[in-house]
């Protein structure tokens, strides 16, 4: 009897290592984070990726690809069943993601460029990791030489911004956030250059005291110019005098928010909106 | 009597201080002080006032020391109005969303109440409190699904005195802050009776008191009271718990001007804990987790001198 168990044990055994081995082969790729997606997208396409998060929702082919969650929460389940060789994950709320996964033994690739410095060496390294290296070099190096020619192009007046990207409690960015960098780049000066933290929350009285004369909302749509306008005590703003508030209708704030080569098309924007006077 | 005058000279000028710091500190701009911190001392005022005069006059109607204007639900059902407009993008419409969440929690709590025919404290307290959490389940879910929000989210469960009015919102809320002082008066009428609840139902139903009908009308009242501070402020706890035990120990047990007083100085104590959510740290910080942190200690110190 007991050695009867016993083979039943090692047979156990045996078999389990058997299913753990049996990876399908090849690159199965699964991306978290709508950024990297964006980016694995633009050196390799869509091919090997075989699962997403809802908010990768850009190039629109990679919405058909299938789900394995959203970017706070995500199915390990379903992770699992793609058998993926690599899950790119990014930070935040995904720190944890990233944990768990490498306690399920599942191989893991986190990147959370925070500037742009880091965006173009997380293009570099993304390129080693699924192949495609020689494209990679080429995206980063052509990326940095299009933002030193945005830089190049800046007027010598820089206006003063003021970026919400949020609207209860009211927030904005340092200069040391990827999107207070964008301002710069671009030519903005932005008018919380110095905040506890990259993204925080501030106050409505700074905001009227700092005077901006250009108001860039990346809040949802719903969140209009006009709302802004109506805001008590703001009418003494330069940007809510001259009308010179900029929505998500204006401007896709992805192109500015998103640490994805995209950002050149969200500096050259910004700079039309410097130099537009409405 | 002589004690009782210079106790009420002392709170009237720590008060003048405390206004005019809160108008005043770190900022030199008029316009600013009219426009954005004179809304903020209006609202955290009657959300004070309120919350202190309403939980004084719950823990007596309840007859219950822990009793709160929370207790009843009203305040998770106007959180999860205020909830459920954020996370759909009616951001603009959240203190409405929020009365009409206060609105139907009422209704609920009310019905429930007199289910089986007859009406009571006890029950009122069960059907509220069961109400209540039905509405906590629902706001974690919305949490659940909308973490893009939780900022918003936060506001409404940690109390948020720093509402960024727009122009017409503004003058809407002046004419509820102008109706919700009436309410209050109306409550302060009412509490003369409300004292001879504290000798049970059955002396004050002796004493031609129409216990069932006082106890009504306190509810209601103080449930709109509730729901209008929660649509615009958030839930800020605490306050409406603490104050009303600290002044019955300060003036000893129960009298009719009680409620007054727990309202007047739970407005002082909102704002001077709001003063200071505003500029303690480089961030604002929730009121609500100013008013426990401070108001805990104060109270065992009040507690502690009583004796």
């Amino acid at each position: 009897m007991k050695r009867n168990l016993l083979l039943l044990v090692v047979a156990l055994l045996i078999f389990s290592g058997c299913s753990s081995s049996e990876h399908k082969a090849g690159k199965r790729y699964i991306v978290t984070s709508p950024e990297i997606a964006e980016i694995i997208y633009l050196l390799q396409g869509a091919k090997n990726i075989v699962g997403v998060t809802i908010e990768c929702d850009y190039p629109a082919k990679l919405q058909e690809i299938e789900k394995v969650g959203n970017f706070g929460k995500v199915d390990y389940e379903k992770i699992i069943s793609l058998d993926p060789s690599i899950v790119f994950t990014s930070g935040l709320e995904q720190e944890l993601l990233t944990s768990e996964l490498e306690k399920l033994q599942i191989p893991t690739a986190k990147f959370y460029p925070n500037s742009i410095d880091d965006m173009i060496f997380s293009i570099r390294e993304i390129g080693k990791l699924i192949g495609v290296e020689e494209r990679a070099n080429f995206v980063a190096d052509s990326l940095m030489i299009e933002i030193e020619k945005i830089s190049q192009n800046n007027s010598d007046n820089s206006p003063q911004v003021y970026v919400e990207i949020y609207n209860d409690p009211i927030m904005s960015v340092s200069d040391k956030s990827f999107v207070g960098e964008v301002i710069q780049i671009s030519g903005g000066d932005n008018v919380f250059a110095e905040l506890p933290r990259d993204y925080s929350r501030v106050k409505a009285e700074d905001v009227i005291n700092a005077n901006p004369e250009i108001i860039i909302l990346t809040c949802p749509p719903e969140f209009t110019a006009e709302s802004i306008k109506t805001r008590k005590g703001w009418e003494v703003i330069s940007a809510v005098k001259n009308d010179r508030i900029y929505t998500a209708l204006d401007i896709d704030p992805d192109l500015i928010i998103r640490a994805t080569p995209r950002i050149v098309e969200g500096m050259k924007q910004l700079q039309k909106i410097y130099n537009d006077e409405k | 009597m002589m004690k009782n005058k210079t106790i009420q000279i002392l709170l009237i000028v720590f008060s003048s201080i405390l206004v005019y710091l809160y108008l005043n500190y770190q900022v030199e701009s008029l316009h600013i002080i009219m426009q954005i911190r004179l809304p903020r001392l209006m609202l955290a005022f009657l959300v004070g006032f309120v919350l202190s005069g309403v939980g004084y006059s719950f823990q007596i109607m309840l007859n219950n020391p822990l009793a709160e204007p929370y207790i009843l639900g009203i305040s998770s059902g106007a959180a999860f109005g205020s909830i459920l407009a954020s996370v759909t993008g009616f951001y603009l419409l959240m203190p409405l969303f929020g009365f009409a969440g206060a609105l139907i929690t009422l209704t609920i709590v009310w019905f429930l109440a007199h289910l089986g025919g007859f009406f009571n404290s006890t029950k009122l307290l069960l059907s509220g409190i069961i109400v209540g959490m039905f509405f906590s389940s629902l706001i974690s879910l919305l949490m659940y699904f909308n973490q893009q929000d939780i900022g918003n989210i936060i506001n409404v469960l940690m109390g948020n005195l720093g509402h960024i009015f727009s122009r017409t919102e503004w003058y809407s809320f002046l004419v509820v802050f102008g109706i919700s002082i009436l309410l209050m008066f109306y409550l302060f009428l009412l509490s003369r009776k409300l004292m001879i609840l504290t000798a049970g139902d059955i002396i004050a139903g002796s004493l031609g008191i129409d216990v069932k009908k006082l106890r009504r009308k306190i509810f209601i009242i103080s449930s709109l009271l509730t729901g209008i501070t929660v649509a615009y402020a958030g839930i800020i706890g605490f306050i409406g718990l603490i104050v009303p035990h600290i002044v019955r120990m300060i003036s000893g047990g129960n009298k009719r001007t009680g409620i007054i007083y727990s309202s007047l100085f739970g407005a002082m104590l909102l704002i001077f804990c709001d003063l200071i959510a505003m500029h303690i740290a480089v961030i604002e910080i929730p009121v609500g987790i100013i008013t426990a942190f401070l108001g805990c200690p104060f109270f065992l110190f009040i507690m502690a001198k009583s004796r």
